[in-house]
């Protein structure tokens, strides 16, 4: 078995808790709620850690983000 | 009916007697002295003289809002467990609960150092009110009182039939609080700490250093939810009793610890609410101001004491300088002028990555220096610089010594004490707060209150105590 990065080896232990078409589950800055969590409320996919840095964004999950200006792919 | 047509001097404007008219010609500076004049609190009478409240209280945060009280001249009765006190008594310095395996109890007499402060000027009883037989003496204390502080879980009252519902029955200008950690709602029964306050309330989750640079979530080290929570039942405490002068009723103040906590929170529910922007922690920097934050100095000014606090920590300092010409100096001073023609607004500086380029420069530029070097330089150059002071230091510190807020007290019981309690508070002129002692023994009132106020006979109070009722 090839040796994971620590971020690698993360995402298989923190599974998300959505799947959706938002270009952010392919971008570095993205901290996804995680699967099973109560908290936070469900409507959001996660935090992005990048546009409102050191504070964290919350990433809706009803509107759908195609474009990103600070999009940095993983 | 006054005669019109007389001009009376002491109806006219201005001063009116030399002493008067010494006052306002003395320079501000003197006249703060003399009007406040630290050590003359106790020639002063007391704005809260003729309020007298029980606490029936535990630790700090409830009691210290009955403490505010009692420094403001209130007669408060503290009211502890039969023998054994405030279990603040045994799980604070000096007197604290063994952990297993070493044992696996508390003491259960003494009194610690953390129980000063909390209870100050108060008389102490004893009394086991939930037993029946005590219910008599309780409620004659509720009818001579104006009000009443306890911190049981919620419910508690209500059971042993001491609840503002029956209290108000038996006296209608009767103020009741309660404080706790949630108060009614789905967590009702959730237990109060000042640790769990900060938590619960969002607090410890902005403070300390961001994640990125590896910080955690942080509590305060003292236990500041409690005093604050406390002085705010305190305020609460103040406008029921003002309310109650135009109404002529008491009120109840359902007083919860999470829920006060989430006060000093700022703009971050705002925030999160119309941004959906989770505030995160940015360490001892400033989200809206830059520069304006500590920065750590390269040595120590006590390089040979033993004390490590001295030794590796006096080397903090809080420097401050954020508009545009403060920060343009800062720079010349650093030797980094290309910083200024970087970063020449305040929204420049503020931001995040702007703030981690800043404040790396000065660190380098402090590295080789002490902290009274660095305060010292920005000073001089009208800067806004301080060390961070250690308690120590701020014992030593000459401003806290001649405002008072910090000084030797001649308890009654307990001999030379160093306190702050209510001498750090905003002073008054007309009526200072004041201690005149910081804590008394378990049941040290108990004469005086059960025999001398509600006169129950001495052979009572002895049969009481007999059946350790108190």
């Amino acid at each position: 078995m090839a040796e994971l990065t620590p971020r690698q080896f993360l995402d298989t232990v923190l599974v998300p808790e959505k799947q959706s078409d938002h270009i952010c589950w392919h971008c570095l800055h993205l901290k996804p709620a995680l699967k099973g969590s109560k908290f936070p409320p469900a409507d959001i996919i996660g935090w992005c850690k990048k546009i409102h840095w050191p504070h964290y964004w919350c990433v809706a999950d009803f509107n759908v983000v195609k474009k990103c200006y600070a999009f940095e792919a993983k | 009916m006054k005669d019109q047509r007389v001009t009376r001097i002491e109806d006219l404007p201005g001063p009116k007697s030399q002493g008067e008219l010494e006052e306002m010609k003395m320079p501000y500076e003197e006249y703060c002295r003399k009007v406040f004049s630290p050590g003359q609190e106790k020639t002063k009478p007391e704005s809260l003289k003729g309020i007298r409240w029980l606490s029936t209280t535990m630790y700090i945060f409830t009691p210290h809002s009955v403490a505010n009280l009692a420094e403001l001249g209130a007669e408060c009765i503290k009211v502890e467990m039969p023998r054994m006190g405030d279990p603040m008594r045994h799980t604070s310095p000096f007197n604290e609960c063994y952990l297993y395996p070493l044992h696996d109890s508390r003491p259960m007499t003494g009194t610690g150092l953390g129980f000063t402060n909390a209870n100050s000027n108060e008389y102490y009883i004893t009394m086991d009110y939930h037993v029946p037989e005590m219910k008599e003496a309780f409620y004659r204390l509720v009818k001579l009182s104006d009000g009443l502080t306890e911190c049981y879980r919620p419910g508690t009252f209500d059971r042993w039939k001491q609840s503002y519902r029956y209290l108000q029955e038996l006296n209608p200008r009767f103020i009741y609080v309660w404080g706790g950690g949630f108060g009614y709602g789905p967590k009702v029964f959730g237990g109060s700490y000042d640790i769990l306050g900060q938590a619960h309330a969002g607090l410890a989750s902005v403070t300390g250093f961001h994640e990125d640079f590896g910080g955690h979530c942080t509590k305060h080290s003292n236990w500041c939810i409690d005093w604050y929570s406390g002085t705010q039942i305190t305020v609460a405490i103040l406008a029921a009793l003002y309310w109650r002068r135009k109404t002529g009723l008491g009120t109840m103040i359902e007083f919860s610890q999470v829920q006060a906590a989430t006060r000093c929170l700022g703009y971050t529910v705002p925030l999160y609410g119309r941004f959906g922007i989770v505030r995160q922690r940015w360490g001892n920097w400033d989200t809206q101001l830059c520069v304006h934050g500590i920065i750590l100095c390269g040595k120590s000014d006590y390089p040979d004491e033993p004390n490590p606090q001295l030794k590796y920590e006096a080397r903090y300092a809080v420097v401050s300088a954020f508009n545009d010409p403060d920060f343009k100096e800062l720079c010349a001073i650093i030797g980094r002028n290309d910083l200024w023609d970087q970063y020449k607004t305040l929204q420049d500086r503020v931001r995040p990555q702007a703030q981690i380029a800043i404040y790396k420069a000065l660190e380098e530029w402090a590295a080789d220096k002490t902290r009274s070097q660095v305060v010292k330089t920005l000073t001089d150059a009208g800067l806004l610089a301080m060390p961070v002071m250690n308690d120590k230091e701020v014992y030593e510190c000459e401003h806290f010594r001649q405002r008072g807020t910090i000084r030797w007290l001649d308890d009654p019981v307990f001999g030379d004490l160093l306190i702050q309690s209510g001498y750090s508070c905003g002073l008054m002129s007309k009526t200072p707060r004041r201690v005149n002692w910081l804590w008394r023994p378990v049941g040290a009132d108990n004469v005086k209150i059960y025999h001398e106020m509600l006169g129950y006979p001495m052979s009572k109070i002895e049969e009481w105590y007999e059946k350790n009722l108190i």
